[in-house]
């Protein structure tokens, strides 16, 4: 009897890049997700590869994070960062009186940094993408692309920009990693029907979704969500299954909870003295968050009652939880197979990222041992969600319901008093883009030097302030200064490029700054914004 | 969530120019309707309401505002998952009755539970360039229960229910 098992890991970060900054708080989120996911999780699957281990992870690579790692001024900065982290570790060992498992940490930490340095500077020089096309070609992973800056697609005005989003990520994703994704992940899994028609159009033959779009389809899925949905556009829709998945994101209820893990709000950003840690962190003297964290989560007590920190430990109790995982799935597998009528289950497990090293210190180590043990059980085949379409070609047909990963599996995060405001300025913008972009074609706005440089700028502006980050960030009430600033700017250059270019007067300096400043969606064409033939239903929510 | 009015932000982006009105859908219960009025559609005594749509030409009024120009959006409420819903601006004479001047596209709210259609099956087909094509095929699956979105904690929304009789025809796992 088999179980087919897929791990969707869906890789995103708003376009962060603060040339204009020597040093800026919000581009640490780029550095953090470099050393604690991508960086780890390459020298798992580089492990892995060595070792002859077989399985498939699938990874979706969103537009702004692929340009964020091709960019050379990041990766700079990303090297000086890790060296910054490691020259702190030296400074905190080299201070005062330390216990000496603080002293242990920061030989653990001062090792780790110092590794990552010359893997990602030695080994990979810098390249990231490229391995992660190695381990796409050697079969250990699944690339998929994510639509454009990551929008709530059916909140948009049109499905010409919907389209335009869509053809952003994959166009940003082949110019990167040289070959055409099958699969996409839907941002924030936020669909409505008309939606799997457009991908449809674009060769893209999967996606996944919250278990709510598979539960709430045109017909009820006899399936559940242990086998996808295709839908009549010939997009085959996966459902995220609710009990594996909680098992590995829940705080409280998942492994990440386990209190020998590490403990992710104590660092030593905010731990140690001003005059020892002021060298590592903002010139401002702002502390923030470093990497080094030397305490484990301990259990229901105060941050500073915690203890500290065992990485040996954490990783056994990391191996310890895959192989309960793995067996969960096998279980799993055994007692959906007679409900489902002797069919095999496909069990999709999708998570952000960044869950694996960033939020659980420990989750790269998870993740590789997840591999090593199922390689252990022929019955369970870790697939890509084509890999399994390939074994089980017979599959029901119909259109899922409209719904999101998000809180109640809806749109609440999004479309809350904190943010709902902001729809009216986006669908304004869009449709301030398609208007330009319909006179440009007619010919309307004559032959103006740099005409079509501005137009595309301008799209990208609006592909920009589309981006779900913001929204988000306004709800969870986190760097909402910063995430309006950003929206705000993107929608104030859509609304100055397009009174450029209808007034025929288009400020060159302008153009140049913008495309200095934003080296995202070159392959970008403004044609993507032209109105099509309508497809056969309309995708807005 | 209850009714709620929004004040209007500026933004970065002017307004459109034209009249609109735009329903986007939350969740199966609640809605956001904006509005954006220029001058000839703004009556002196502007209302806009929420209206589901029914068989035929009727419709059922949920819900009735008055539209205060410094004002520009509003949570409403809906009544029915997967139902058809419009917003509309008008105005309102002095019998009760809504004169529209204005509305939205209709559109459905996300349904809580499945739709009612048909199990039906397909052969998909994997092409490197044209990503999946499919074929119906006959196909009768039998299940011991049915798939429901739960309630509670989230890994019961995928609850089987398995006191349901058992669907399909027969027990033979049939692909012909």
């Amino acid at each position: 009897m088999k179980t087919f098992l897929s791990v969707v890991l869906h890789a995103h970060l708003p376009f962060i890049r603060h040339p204009e900054h020597a040093y800026h708080l919000e581009e640490m989120w780029f550095y953090e997700a470099m050393h604690e996911t991508y960086l780890p999780l390459l020298q798992a699957l580089d492990r892995l590869e060595a070792d002859g281990i077989e399985g498939r992870v699938t990874l979706s690579l969103s537009a702004p994070l692929i340009a964020m790692m091709a960019d050379g001024l990041l990766r700079e900065r990303c090297v000086a960062q890790l060296e910054r982290m490691r020259d702190l570790a030296r400074a905190d060992r080299a201070h005062g009186e330390r216990p000496e498992r603080a002293r242990a940490l920061a030989d653990y930490y001062e090792a780790r940094f110092e590794a990552l340095r010359a893997y990602y500077l030695d080994e990979l020089d810098g390249d990231v993408l490229s391995r992660f096309k190695h381990h796409a070609e050697g079969g250990r992973l699944e690339l998929m692309t994510c639509v454009g800056t990551h929008p709530i697609l059916p909140f948009l005005e049109s499905d010409a920009g919907r389209r335009a989003q869509i053809r952003a990520g994959i166009a940003e994703f082949e110019q990167h990693l040289g070959f055409r994704p099958r699969g996409i992940w839907i941002a924030e899994c936020a669909f409505a029907p008309g939606i799997d028609r457009l991908l449809a159009d674009e060769g893209i033959a999967f996606a996944c979704l919250e278990d709510v779009g598979i539960l709430t389809a045109d017909a009820a899925p006899v399936y559940g969500t242990y086998s996808p949905l295709v839908s009549p556009a010939g997009v085959a829709f996966f459902g995220r299954d609710q009990l594996a998945s909680a098992q590995v994101w829940s705080a409280s209820e998942g492994y990440p909870g386990d209190y020998d893990y590490r403990e992710f709000y104590r660092d030593l950003g905010y731990d140690l003295p001003m005059e020892v840690v002021s060298p590592y962190i903002h010139p401002d003297g702002i502390r923030h968050h470093t990497g080094l964290k030397y305490h484990r989560i301990t259990g229901d007590v105060d941050l500073g009652d915690k203890d500290f920190y065992q990485p040996e430990v954490a990783a056994r109790r990391a191996r310890e939880h895959a192989s309960h995982f793995v067996h969960a799935r096998l279980g799993q597998g055994r007692d959906l197979f007679e409900k489902l009528g002797e069919r095999p289950a496909h069990l999709t497990c999708s998570y952000d990222a960044e869950l694996f090293g960033h939020w659980w210190f420990e989750g790269p180590l998870f993740l590789e041992a997840v591999l090593r043990e199922a390689s252990h059980h022929q019955e369970l085949h870790l697939v890509s969600p084509l890999d399994y379409l390939a074994e089980e070609p017979v599959q029901q047909q119909a259109t899922p319901g409209i719904s999101t990963w998000g809180e109640a599996s809806y749109f609440g995060v999004w479309l809350d008093p904190s943010n709902a405001w902001i729809y009216r300025h986006l669908r304004n913008a869009e449709a301030r883009v398609l208007r330009l972009v319909e006179k440009a074609e007619e010919g309307e706005l004559g032959s103006v030097p740099n005409l079509g440089r501005a137009l595309r700028l301008m799209g990208q502006q609006l592909l920009l302030a589309q981006a779900s980050d913001w929204a988000f960030i306004m709800k969870t009430g986190t760097t909402v200064a910063y995430a309006k600033e950003r929206q705000a700017g993107h929608l104030a250059y859509v609304e100055r490029l397009g009174e450029m270019i209808a007034s025929g007067a288009i400020d060159v300096e302008l153009l140049e700054e913008l495309e200095a400043r934003y080296p995202i969606f070159g392959a970008l064409d403004v044609a993507w914004w032209r109105e099509e033939a309508p497809s056969a239903r309309s995708a807005s929510g | 969530m209850g009714s709620e009015q929004q004040p209007y932000e500026g933004y970065g982006m002017s307004q459109r120019g034209e009249t609109q009105l735009v329903l986007l859908w939350r969740d199966p219960e609640v809605g956001y309707v904006y509005w954006e009025l220029t001058g000839e559609v703004r009556p002196r005594e502007a209302w806009a309401r929420l209206v589901r749509l029914e068989a035929g030409d009727g419709v059922e009024e949920l819900e009735r505002w008055r539209v205060d120009e410094a004002l520009s959006g509003r949570f409403v409420r809906a009544d029915q998952g997967r139902a058809r819903y419009r917003a509309e601006l008008g105005e309102v004479g002095s019998d009760g009755s809504f004169k529209v001047r204005a509305s939205s596209e209709v559109s459905e709210a996300p349904g809580r539970g499945p739709g009612d259609g048909a199990p039906r099956f397909v052969r998909v087909m994997l092409s490197k360039t044209q990503g999946l094509s499919w074929e119906p095929t006959e196909h009768s699956h039998p299940t011991l229960g049915r798939f429901l979105p739960g309630v509670g904690q989230r890994p019961s929304s995928t609850a089987f229910v398995g006191d349901q009789k058992t669907r399909g025809d027969d027990h033979r796992k049939g692909d012909a």
